[in-house]
């Protein structure tokens, strides 16, 4: 399979649990290596530090605060320095964790230590954000304000987003390319351009043009199943 | 100041039972000795010890403190040396192989058995002590920090990979603060067992320390200040524990803010 992600897009991965998602974002992210064929970002295929990568569980440090959490990256790198308190106070501003940051993750709800674990995510130094169901453990609300404050966070920042979910809903909102994942085969099927212009509002969920693109890729899910 | 009397009176609150409990049997062990139901020379009675301690309070102090700095001495030693072999070991399966075996046989030579060689060896001095400090507190400590390294989490080391974290920094970051509270484990454990290997090495060879003070003041029948050396042992290796488990609680805690 051959597939290019494009630079400043969200492209959202869709299929049926087991169909080998997830596989791909710790192929793609460079945790695994392919057996065969290659994966590159930019020109080398040395991957490990270029891409961010949020994973189901949030994965917080519990003996760290929540600010060390969200900078684990920029220290990791050794370029703390270079980065300004008001960058990262003012993105936190935006997920609504700004008067946690000197928290413990143990004292925020489910919700909130999902903000905190998306704001590291964007503040590594990466082109590419690979998010693998980051929302699957939230409730139906909880998820739309988090919706709503990615669309916010987008604006500001300029980059790629892969994104790996079975909520359809969750990939019309948040993408402007939906692919469709074939289980057990090695092919992606049905691309699917989003054309919703950004930064998109709860309200979009009840518009004709989402329901109709939830009704096609709905349709698309079914003939992949009986493939 | 305050801070410290309402800490005291709480933990008072806490532990009252069992500081009447103690008081009691204090009493009792007195009455005992006034009534002259056991002869002195056989149980002193507390005042006896305490009065002993108090008259011969430099010659006390004196030994303590030899058997003082041949336990923390050892028990450093072993500490550093546990972690570094510890490390060692986890990081590679031909030295974990080739020095397990070794470790655990150190561990089964009764230390009564190796002691007098190496008092032979070392001479009746400090060094033949911190020796067998060493070698009674080594075992836990190694095994504490080889058993916690194996506690890992793939997630979050997958996570620290992605952000371009290397191995040190893996070992760093997450191995070794996940490790921690099994190596508290082994280092209270050894705590204790440390001022045992003390005592055991200065009763077979030395000429000072608490341990050399109960076993020339038996046979003379001065049970008084044999107690009295009890005493101070019982409360140097409380001290001890504590020190750690308070080091333990600063650094050890994974999750914070509970």
């Amino acid at each position: 399979m051959s597939f290019n992600f494009e630079e400043n897009k969200t492209t959202t991965i869709l299929g049926h649990s087991g169909c080998g998602k997830s596989t791909l974002l710790k192929l793609i992210s460079g945790i695994i290596d392919p057996n065969e064929g290659t994966i590159t970002v930019g020109n080398t295929s040395d991957r490990l530090g270029k891409i961010a990568y949020m994973q189901q569980r949030d994965l917080l440090f519990n003996w760290l605060t929540v600010k060390e959490n969200a900078i684990l990256p920029l220290r990791i790198k050794g370029n703390y320095k270079d980065f300004s308190d008001s960058d990262v106070l003012q993105k936190a501003k935006i997920l609504g964790i700004e008067n946690v940051l000197d928290y413990y993750p143990l004292q925020l709800s489910g919700g909130m230590k999902q903000r905190v674990a998306f704001l590291r995510t964007i503040l590594q130094d990466s082109d590419f954000i690979l998010l693998d169901e980051p929302f699957a453990s939230l409730d139906a609300i909880r998820r739309l304000e988090l919706y709503n404050w990615i669309e916010n966070i987008k604006e500001k920042i300029n980059k790629s987003f892969i994104l790996v979910t079975h909520d359809i809903e969750e990939a019309i909102y948040l993408s402007d390319i939906v692919i469709i994942m074939l289980p057990g085969s090695n092919n992606f099927i049905h691309v699917k351009n989003i054309t919703i212009p950004h930064p998109r509002k709860n309200s979009i969920i009840t518009s004709q043009k989402f329901v109709k693109y939830k009704k096609q890729l709905l349709e698309d899910l079914q003939n992949v199943k009986n493939y | 100041m305050l801070k410290i009397i309402n800490k005291l009176f709480n933990y008072f609150l806490e532990w009252y039972m069992a500081i009447i409990i103690f008081l009691i049997l204090i009493v009792i062990w007195q009455l005992l000795s006034n009534f002259k139901l056991i002869e002195p020379w056989l149980l002193p009675s507390p005042i006896d010890i305490i009065k002993e301690l108090i008259n011969s309070k430099e010659f006390m102090i004196y030994h303590t403190g030899v058997t003082a700095i041949e336990v923390i001495s050892g028990f450093l030693l072993a500490i550093v040396l546990g972690a570094i072999f510890g490390l060692m070991m986890n990081l590679s399966k031909v030295l974990q192989k080739s020095l397990l075996p070794y470790i655990i046989a150190s561990q089964v030579i009764p230390i009564f058995a190796l002691a007098p060689i190496l008092i032979v060896w070392f001479g009746a001095g400090f060094l033949s002590k911190i020796i067998v400090v060493f070698l009674i507190s080594f075992f836990p400590i190694v095994i504490g920090v080889f058993d916690g390294l194996k506690n890992y989490d793939t997630d979050m080391e997958n996570l620290l990979k992605t952000m371009g974290a290397n191995k040190i920094q893996i070992y760093l970051r997450l191995r070794i603060k996940l490790a921690l509270p099994s190596l508290f484990s082994g280092i209270k454990v050894s705590s204790v067992s440390s001022v045992i290997g003390a005592v055991v090495a200065e009763w077979i060879g030395s000429k000072a320390g608490l341990g050399w003070i109960m076993k020339v003041s038996g046979p003379l029948f001065q049970t008084d200040r044999v107690f009295a050396s009890i005493l101070l042992l019982s409360i140097f290796a409380s001290i001890l524990f504590y020190v750690v488990k308070l080091l333990e609680i600063n650094l050890s805690k994974i999750n914070k803010g509970v």
